[in-house]
């Protein structure tokens, strides 16, 4: 009983963490795609700094994404940028945000516009396809981790 | 007021001793960065790069070149404390009009200083204050000598309305002057100065306007019609000597409307003060 209850448990476990993996990159492909068109307009408007632009999207924000940003907005205002370290990131997509946040506030508001335009044409793919594969295989993983983990209890009881 | 040294590489920054005194910085690409203290130049550090100056222009801006692109089309740009970053590099032109510059391969770091001009001709132009056109060439103190003219008039009680093209009158941050402009000195930032005196002098019913680095016969024209208005002006204008402005088909017309010149001779140092009424030098 005991044996099939940890059982239970480890499948469940394995099953939310499939699930989770696949939440926290779309989570973070959704708010890089909500940080472009924050971006699009305060460049296009308003002119706002990077930094205070940049803040000011992910203050109270919660998540992979908006640490990243908050790190990134500490650096842009000395003139540096921020690495994406994110481990639940594939090297391409870690490369991709890397380059996308290199290009931020470099350019005439413009060749700004137009960079911000390529990336996004880059990254919106991405995260529809994390969100896709959230819905499906995330959603899916969590469910079967708790059916395989009572099936085994059942088959151990 | 060290906030500058942000600027340079560390390693550079490092090398410059008593910092507080320098007056002025020029990096170049593939050169070495020379420092200016008012006087001649000194080479320090290391040679410059490409990406030093890259740096610096990210620092300036807060890495937000989109947000400075209005000044880098006048190629400068402005930090904090009232220094001004000059760049050369390549231009950048869009429906004909000069856009930016890329590729900076210089900098000219100027970094403002408050200085008291205690001298007995300048006290007698500031007692019964007319028309005044500062007069030097490049780097001999005109914006020092303007923002301390600002600073008496507006502690005489007269409001100074400065037009602050460059923000180097007031070193504002924020909108706020950190320069000591009197505590009656309006400042319009980085505002073209034919808006400046059009909309300005309408709204703030100034007595005086202050305005740096006269350019062209759009902005002597601005004087004469501000003039023309009943308000007085003190401005700067760049030449060796007083003679040429006034022969020249420009800026000759600044003499119908101009009582005093002021000529520097070095950093804090006036030369002459021309009484233009009385056609002489005052002593």
């Amino acid at each position: 009983m005991i044996v099939g209850a940890a059982l239970f448990v480890c499948c469940a476990y394995a099953g939310f963490g499939i699930s989770a993996y696949y939440r926290k990159r779309y989570l973070f492909f959704a708010a890089m795609t909500e940080y472009i068109d924050a971006l699009a307009s305060g460049i296009s408007y308003a002119k706002t700094p990077l930094p205070k632009l940049t803040r000011a999207f992910a203050d109270g924000k919660r998540g992979d994404a908006a640490q990243l940003l908050a790190k990134f907005a500490d650096n842009a205002a000395s003139g540096e940028g921020a690495k994406c370290e994110q481990k639940f990131l594939s090297a391409f997509e870690r490369k991709t945000i890397e380059e996308f946040l290199d290009s931020l506030g470099r350019y005439d508001s413009e060749t700004q516009l137009a960079e911000l335009a390529r990336h996004r044409s880059i990254i919106v793919p991405i995260a529809k396809d994390c969100e896709e594969k959230y819905r499906k295989t995330g959603k899916l993983a969590a469910k079967l981790g708790i059916l395989i983990g009572i099936a085994v209890m059942l088959a151990l009881a | 007021m060290l906030e500058w040294l942000d600027l340079l590489p560390k390693d550079i920054a490092e090398r410059i001793d008593d910092p507080s005194s320098v007056t002025e910085v020029r990096l170049r690409a593939g050169k070495r960065t020379t420092i200016s203290r008012g006087g001649s130049y000194a080479a320090i550090g290391r040679e410059a790069d490409m990406h030093d100056l890259q740096a610096a222009l990210s620092v300036a801006t807060e890495r937000s070149v989109y947000a400075a692109e209005t000044l880098l089309a006048q190629g400068f740009l402005t930090y904090k404390g009232g220094v001004r970053i000059g760049i050369c590099g390549e231009c950048v032109y869009k429906s004909g009009k000069l856009a930016a510059y890329r590729n900076a391969s210089s900098l000219c770091i100027r970094v403002p200083h408050e200085v008291d001009f205690c001298d007995r001709r300048l006290e007698r132009v500031l007692n019964a204050f007319e028309n005044t056109l500062i007069v030097s060439p490049p780097g001999a103190g005109k914006t020092t000598l303007l923002r301390y003219i600002v600073k008496r008039l507006s502690q005489s009680g007269a409001n100074v309305l400065a037009i602050d093209e460059r923000n180097e009158i007031s070193a504002s941050v924020d909108g706020i002057p950190t320069a000591d402009v009197g505590p009656n000195t309006d400042v319009v930032l980085f505002a073209a100065k034919r808006d400046g005196y059009a909309e300005a002098v309408r709204a703030m019913r100034p007595d005086v306007i202050a305005t740096d680095e006269l350019f062209g016969k759009h902005e002597v024209d601005c004087i004469v019609d501000a003039v023309r208005c009943g308000v007085k002006v003190v401005a700067t204008v760049h030449s060796d000597s007083v003679v040429k402005v006034l022969s020249d088909n420009i800026y000759g017309q600044l003499g119908a409307v101009t009582r005093y010149y002021v000529t520097l001779r070095g950093r804090g140092v006036i030369e002459t003060v021309y009484d233009g009424a009385k056609k002489n030098c005052i002593l």
